[in-house]
Formats: structure tokens, sequence, C-alpha cells
């Protein structure tokens, strides 16, 4: 093998830990969601430890990062593919950290439950986790095309983040309490999670389009 | 892990002007790895690499302590036969160094010293070296040109080739791309690579960022001693030592 198929080699490698650390990431989203949707506090204690996991990925693919420099000490698109791997990492352990988020209000939310949930919710919970989805194919196969579609769904996110946070509203307005006011606060919190979770994906789609392109652009203007 | 094949122990080495040119250095250099000797001038580098092949026996006046094996053995031991350690431990020095004569005749010279006669089994030889070296596709239709002809990296790459003639086991460069160009630089170092599956590589590299693009293992030397060994992935980013991080960093050498 020659030096150059050996770096190629090195980079696959990463792209694929990349892909089963966001495979990690989306497993903790689902989770989080199911037990949100069941109320259940056990499986939300399981998303909060395992969210452990999904931090050392990170540290193990930066690592790699950091010795595929100094060895390789790669240039041009070699050095955006690692620079993208980096900043994709971290974006995917905030993702992580968005899964934890939600799993931490859920105790909350048993303790005291808020009927219904909003329906937005699970729609953007199902919308995003899509979205990662569909972002991590665009990584895999440098599809810039795909990183755009992504951004624009954020668009939907955004939407259904406003219709959650006025159905809340009412909630926390009508809440009787200062413990049920607390708990639909903690709903709030979730669709706050959820949407962030939206942004970051959107952040890797530029990320994908800046290895591509060499330009880094924003594609998901925010026009709130 | 298995045995390495050359291990270094407490060795010290003292020059006849009383320069202690090594102290109490120990290290292990596995099979099919380049392993790279670095750090600032006259922090040992040489000195350690000729002492592989006992090329140092050639300085008068030398004390040495410790030992060095290779395969387990002491090459220092009385009944050790020099030359034939110095076929299994092949230098490359730094400025490429070829004979008066053809591309051809430079690989032939030594094994006709070892007594290879046959003009078929010259030419495999020719051919073979050639090709591990990455420089066969370059030569093979002027094998009978002259070495002076070939650029730079071309030359060192053919005294690679010389030494790869021989069949060693462990092949010594010291600073083997000294005076290359950025491009014939590359090729050699990709020859190393290349090389590394069927050699042992001890190499001391022309500066830092080499050393990290060319090691499996590394060591940093300074004023003689070893500061600290392992693999350059971890070296090079987590030096262990201070004295390595400001060397690797450029703040002193
Ligand atoms: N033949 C020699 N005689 C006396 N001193 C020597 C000889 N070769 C090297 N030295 C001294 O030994 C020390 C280590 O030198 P060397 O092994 O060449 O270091 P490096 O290769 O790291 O630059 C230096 O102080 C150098 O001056
Ligand atoms: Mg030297």
């Amino acid at each position: 093998m020659t030096l150059r198929a050996h770096f190629e080699r090195k980079l696959n490698e990463l792209r694929d830990d990349i892909l089963r650390m966001a495979h990690l990431v989306e497993a903790q989203l689902q989770l989080a969601l199911t037990a949100l949707a069941a109320l259940d506090a056990a499986l939300a204690k399981e998303v909060v430890v395992a969210d452990a996991a999904v931090n050392k990925a990170r540290f193990d693919i930066e690592e790699k990062c950091f010795a595929l420099i100094v060895t390789q000490q790669p240039a041009a698109r070699d050095l955006r593919t690692i620079t993208t791997a980096m900043n994709v990492i971290v974006d995917l352990e905030r993702m992580g950290d968005q899964a934890k988020g939600i799993a931490k209000a859920i105790p909350r939310l048993v303790a005291t439950p808020i009927q219904p949930h909003p329906p937005e919710l699970q729609q953007m919970g199902e919308l995003v986790a899509r979205m990662l989805d569909q972002v991590m194919v665009a990584f895999a196969h440098n599809n810039t095309d795909l990183a755009r579609i992504i951004a624009r769904q954020d668009d939907e996110v955004d939407a259904l983040y406003a219709r959650a946070f006025s159905h809340i509203m009412g909630q926390m307005a009508a809440a009787g309490s200062a413990e049920k006011a607390e708990a639909a606060y903690e709903l709030l919190r979730v669709a706050r999670e959820l949407e962030r979770f939206g942004d970051l994906v959107t952040n890797v789609g530029e990320r994908i389009i800046y290895l591509e392109t060499g330009t880094l652009e924003e594609i998901n203007v925010d026009t709130r | 892990m298995t045995d390495p094949l050359i291990a270094v122990r407490n060795l010290y080495l003292t020059y006849a002007d009383e320069t202690e040119a090594l102290r109490n250095v120990s290290l292990d250099i596995h099979r099919n790895q380049v392993f790279v000797l670095f750090g600032p001038s006259r922090a040992g580098k040489s000195t350690l690499l000729r002492l592989f092949n006992r090329l140092s026996d050639l300085i008068e006046g030398t004390q040495r302590r410790g030992e060095v094996l290779l395969a387990g053995r002491d090459i220092f031991a009385p009944e050790v036969n020099v030359s034939a350690l110095r076929r299994r431990v092949s230098m490359v020095f730094a400025v490429p160094t070829p004979l008066p004569g053809s591309i051809y005749a430079n690989i032939t010279y030594g094994l006709k010293l070892a007594g290879v006669r046959s003009e078929e089994e010259l030419g495999r030889r020719v051919e073979r070296s050639l090709r591990q070296a990455a420089l066969w596709d370059e030569v093979k239709d002027r094998l009978e040109s002259s070495a002076f002809a070939l650029s730079g990296g071309q030359k060192q790459r053919l005294c690679i080739a010389r030494s790869l003639a021989l069949e060693p086991e462990v092949i010594l460069l010291d600073n083997p791309t000294s005076g290359l160009d950025p491009i014939s630089t590359a090729t050699v170092e990709e020859s190393l690579y290349e090389l590394k599956a069927r050699y042992t590589i001890v190499m001391v590299p022309h500066s830092v960022q080499q050393a990290a693009r060319v090691a499996d293992n590394a060591a940093f030397l300074l004023d003689g001693e070893l500061i600290e060994s392992g693999p350059a992935a971890r070296m090079f980013v987590h030096p262990q030592d201070k004295r390595t991080e400001d060397y690797i960093t450029g703040r002193f050498g």
C-alpha cells in the first residue's frame, strides 16, 4: 500500500467512526423521546448515564484527528476533511447533550404530569431524528444537495417550535399551581432542546458544503 | 508484544576526547516499523545509529558500556562476525554516495563482494532491490547509464537499493533526505513506507516534521540522554516531557 492509500484508509476510518458516533446520538434521542412519551424515569436515567459514551466517542475521534494532522500534515481538501470531522463531532456531542437535556426534564414531568403534551414535541423529535439520519448520508457521500435540503427542513422544526411554544405558554398560564407551572416549563425546555438539535444538524450540513466548496455558507439564516 | 529486534540496554558511549555522547540509553526497536531517532544536533543520534552495526568500531579510543542486542544476541560479543553483522544491519548515509559506473554496477558491486557470481542471480537481485526502493520504473530502461546522471532523490534511492540487494534485516538511515528538494524527499519517504513491510528501518530525520510523517515509533534524544520514546501518534501530539514538547514546538534546537 502506498502512503496515500494508507492516508485514505485512515480518512475512511475517521468517517466510519463519525457515522458510528452519529448512530449513538440518534439512539440517545430516540430513547429520550420514548422516555418522554411513556413518562419513564428509569429509561430517562439511562439516557443521562449513556451520554458519557457520546462524550468519549468525541474525544477518541478528536485524538485520531490530532494524530492525523501531525503525522500526515494534510493540506487543502485533506485538511478540510479533518477540520470538518473535528467540527462535526463537536456538533454531534452537543446533540447528545440535547438528548440528555430532554431526559433530564422527565423526572419532574413524571412527578407532576402535564396532559396532554403538545403533539409538536414528538413531531419535532421525529423530524430532527430524520434530519440527523439524512445529514449523515450527506456526510458519507459528500452530498451538498442533500445538505441544503436538510437546512430547509429546519424551517419546519422552527415552525413546530413556535406552535409548541404558544401551546405550552397556554398551559403555563392555565396552571393552577407553582408545581404545574414548573412542570410546563420543563416541557418548554424540551421543545427548546429539540429546536437546538435541528440547528446543530444544520451546522453539520454547512460543514459538508464547506468541505466540498471551500466556502462557509450559512444555509439557513435565522430570520426570527 | 513480540521481542524487540534491537534492544538497547543502559548504553553509554564516550569518545576519546571524553565527550559523553550517550548516557544510559535504553530502548526497544520492533520489526517492520520505522523507528526515528530525533533531537537537536550533537544529541548523539548518529553515534547511536553507528553502534547498531558497529561502524562505531572504526572510531579510535571510544569507551562503551551497556548492551545492544540484535534478535536477543549481544552484537559486541567476541564471537560476532562484524561483516556479517553489517550485512544484516546496513547503513545508508546522508549524502547519496553512488559509485562510479552504471546503475547496474552500483548494485552488483556489493553482491559480487559477497560472493554472488551468477549473472542471472545478479540481474534478479538488481531488479528486486530497485523495485523495493521504488526506483525500478524510473531506471529500468537505462540500467547501463551512469549513476551520476540520476537526480538527488534517485541517487538516494539507488543507495537504498544497494543496501537492499544484500538482503539486510535492518536499514539504518542517517538523515537520508538532507540535500533533497521536497519532491525527492517525498519519494524517499514513500519508499521507506513501502520498505517497512519487509525490513526494519531506523532513521535520523532531517526535521521534526519528517519525524512525525515517517515514524511509527520515535525516541527523543538530548545531550546524549534518551528523554522519551513511544508511538509517533502519541509523541507528537502529547509528548510526556517538557523538553520534548519544547523541542517539537521549536522552542529550542
Ligand atoms: N568521532 C567523534 N569524535 C569525538 N566526538 C564525536 C565524534 N562524533 C561525534 N562526537 C561528539 O559526540 C556528540 C554526539 O554527536 P552525534 O552522535 O554526531 O550527534 P547528532 O547525530 O545527534 O548530531 C557531539 O558532542 C559530537 O561532537
Ligand atoms: Mg548526526
